[in-house]
């Protein structure tokens, strides 16, 4: 214990001579108190020594896990990807949250690459869209950005994105003009834009394409983007098709109903509609609303679970808001929910795990969506 | 637009300090402050909606049951200033039709005169310019007379310098004698410390103001 232990080292000085003497019994009695004093100094420090082993010891057995865990992803689960991937093991494990050394490879694993974008397509996408802002500057910049909102085609929009680069993630100080990301950044969503210029740049991408790229390398980010915006949730939100977002609010209200039934009826009654905090959440999933250690984890989850996922998360932040939600005005609550305070991982996830995906006794996310496609 | 500012006025708004690389907006996000109107204290609500044209029909559902807008463009991006008739035409379509009618004139005092009242500096005011909506809903929820504008910060952007108090007391200074029972939009040029590089000029605004009433 290398702590000093001044409040041990108290030195009883004698009375000063000028005074009159104590008696026995009263010096008696201060000895006495003076010794308890002591003793209950050396115990708070004892506790105190030990609190901080503790400590040290959890630290360095999460330090242990994490390394341990992520031996078992490199050495045994990503070489035989296939037959691993959903064995009960790797899941548990993959609930725990995967360790940072794996969490791209894992994620760019399960995203796939359906669409087979090689990287050279990556290059071409890129070299293109510097082509395309240099010919859009050059011909006026301010007439093109008036273009975008007629155009069908929307590949103009990608003078739209160095206006939100420096506004994602902000606090990481790495994607701002003049930050080591910045240009990648721009990039990987002008290259999406070239490769799917139906789709254009919509709000919400650059934190998808941050969160990626914060874990793997530029061409890999935009091969797992563009196969990420391709599945059937992103495409319905990123063309902002309303049919499928109205369905998809709609499926989330029936789990939010039968999770939460009494924070479900007061938000119906506040007209607190599900648009006006899903939104951001699902755009973004979760990258903008969450810590990034915490949208991390949600991500990981949505790699193991699918879509489904994002809407437990939902959930789950409801759940944990709960008793407050309750409480609140309309305002209050629409407030709080876009823009979360911050809260730790373990909270959120006990509440995600309390989260019940099955409606009606036996209807899962699918089938519900799938009901709800039908009418 | 995206990009404009309206988040970042919004901050500025109910936390009175400025947000550089405030996050856009992504769907709606929401802001309250209270605001003491001839000594009765009134709840404003504010949605701040995101400003890409796409989202636009998600935006467009946030419209109802509003006492009032702020139109807001950016000085130094024209594109800004010319999609301001298609969200004039947006937020007029999707308050009550049979409610909103418009008066031309009303608010004699404008962003100009505003500033030589109040001394306060020519590149904060230059571009407010006020377009009003007449409607039978709640100006007397929005403010009133007799608010007296809280000193501007000073700031190195202006979105952290223009105070939507002031806007809001603004507008209502002429309208004292009125009912208040109106909707009311304003027009916001914003980023005024970034005059150099100005795209639109004050005139054209107050002319845009001026036409659509």
């Amino acid at each position: 214990d290398s702590e000093p232990a001044s409040t041990t080292a108290l030195i009883l000085e004698h009375r000063p001579s000028n005074l009159p003497k104590k008696s026995a019994e009263e010096s008696e009695k201060h000895r006495l108190e003076y010794e308890k004093m002591i003793q209950r100094a050396r115990r708070n420090e004892i506790k105190d020594a030990q609190k901080r082993n503790r400590t040290a010891k959890e630290l360095r057995k999460h330090e242990e896990t994490v390394a341990s865990a992520s031996t078992k992803w490199t050495r045994d689960i990503l070489p035989n990807w296939e037959t691993m991937r959903n064995t009960a093991n790797t899941r548990t494990m993959w609930w725990d949250g995967l360790p940072p050394s794996v969490r791209g490879k894992v994620w760019q694993l399960s995203i796939g690459n359906d669409l087979n974008i090689t990287e050279e397509l990556y290059g071409i996408l890129v070299a293109r869209s510097h082509e395309k802002l240099r010919s859009m500057h050059e011909t006026q910049s301010s007439c093109s950005e008036d273009t975008v909102s007629l155009s069908a085609d929307r590949e103009n929009s990608v003078d739209l994105i160095r206006l939100d680069i420096s506004r994602t993630f902000h606090n990481l100080c790495i994607f701002q003009e003049g930050g080591p990301y910045h240009e990648v950044l721009h990039d990987i969503l002008g290259a999406y834009v070239c490769y799917r210029p139906d789709v254009g740049y919509v709000q919400g991408m650059s934190f998808v394409a941050a969160m990626l790229l914060l874990n793997m390398e530029p061409a890999k980010a935009f091969i797992s983007f563009a196969n990420l915006l391709n599945q059937p949730c992103q495409l319905a939100f990123f063309r902002l098709n309303e049919e499928m977002m109205k369905i998809y609010f709609a499926a989330f209200e029936v789990f939010f109903e039968e999770n939460l039934p009494q924070l479900f009826a007061r938000f119906k009654q506040h007209n607190l509609t599900p648009d006006m905090y899903l939104i951001d959440w699902v755009f973004t999933m979760f990258s903008k609303a969450l810590s990034l250690d915490v949208a991390s984890r949600v991500w990981d989850m949505y790699c193991r679970d699918g879509e489904e996922f994002l809407f437990k998360t939902a959930i789950g932040i409801l759940r944990l808001h709960e008793p407050l939600l309750l409480t609140m005005e309309f305002i209050h609550a629409a407030q709080l929910l876009t823009r979360l305070p911050t809260f730790t991982h373990h909270k959120l996830f006990v509440h995600i795990n309390n989260v019940t995906m099955v409606s009606h006794g036996n209807r899962r996310w699918k089938d519900v969506l799938a009901l709800l496609s039908r009418d | 637009d995206m990009g404009v500012g309206k988040s970042c006025l919004l901050h500025q708004f109910t936390e009175k300090k400025f947000m550089a690389d405030c996050p856009h907006t992504i769907g709606v996000e929401f802001g309250t402050r209270i605001i003491e109107v001839s000594g009765q204290k009134i709840k404003l609500q504010i949605w701040d909606t995101a400003g890409q044209e796409r989202f636009r029909a998600v935006t467009r559902s946030y419209y109802r049951g509003a006492a009032g807008a702020l139109m807001v463009y950016d000085i130094t991006r024209r594109s800004t200033y010319n999609h301001l008739s298609s969200w004039l035409t947006d937020a007029r379509n999707l308050t009550n039709p049979n409610t909103v009618k418009f008066s031309i004139n009303k608010y004699t005092i404008t962003g100009e005169q505003y500033r030589v009242m109040k001394e306060i500096p020519a590149v904060i005011w230059s571009h407010m310019v006020p377009v009003q909506v007449v409607a039978e809903l709640t100006v007397s929820t929005v403010g009133n007379t007799g608010t007296s504008p809280v000193p501007l910060e000073s700031s190195t952007r202006t979105a952290g310098v223009l105070s939507l108090e002031d806007i809001l007391s603004l507008g209502k200074t002429d309208n004292s004698s009125d009912s208040g029972e109106e909707d009311v939009i304003f027009l916001i040029g914003n980023k005024g410390d970034l005059d150099a590089q100005r795209d639109v000029t004050y005139e054209e605004a107050k002319q845009f103001a001026d036409e659509n009433g």
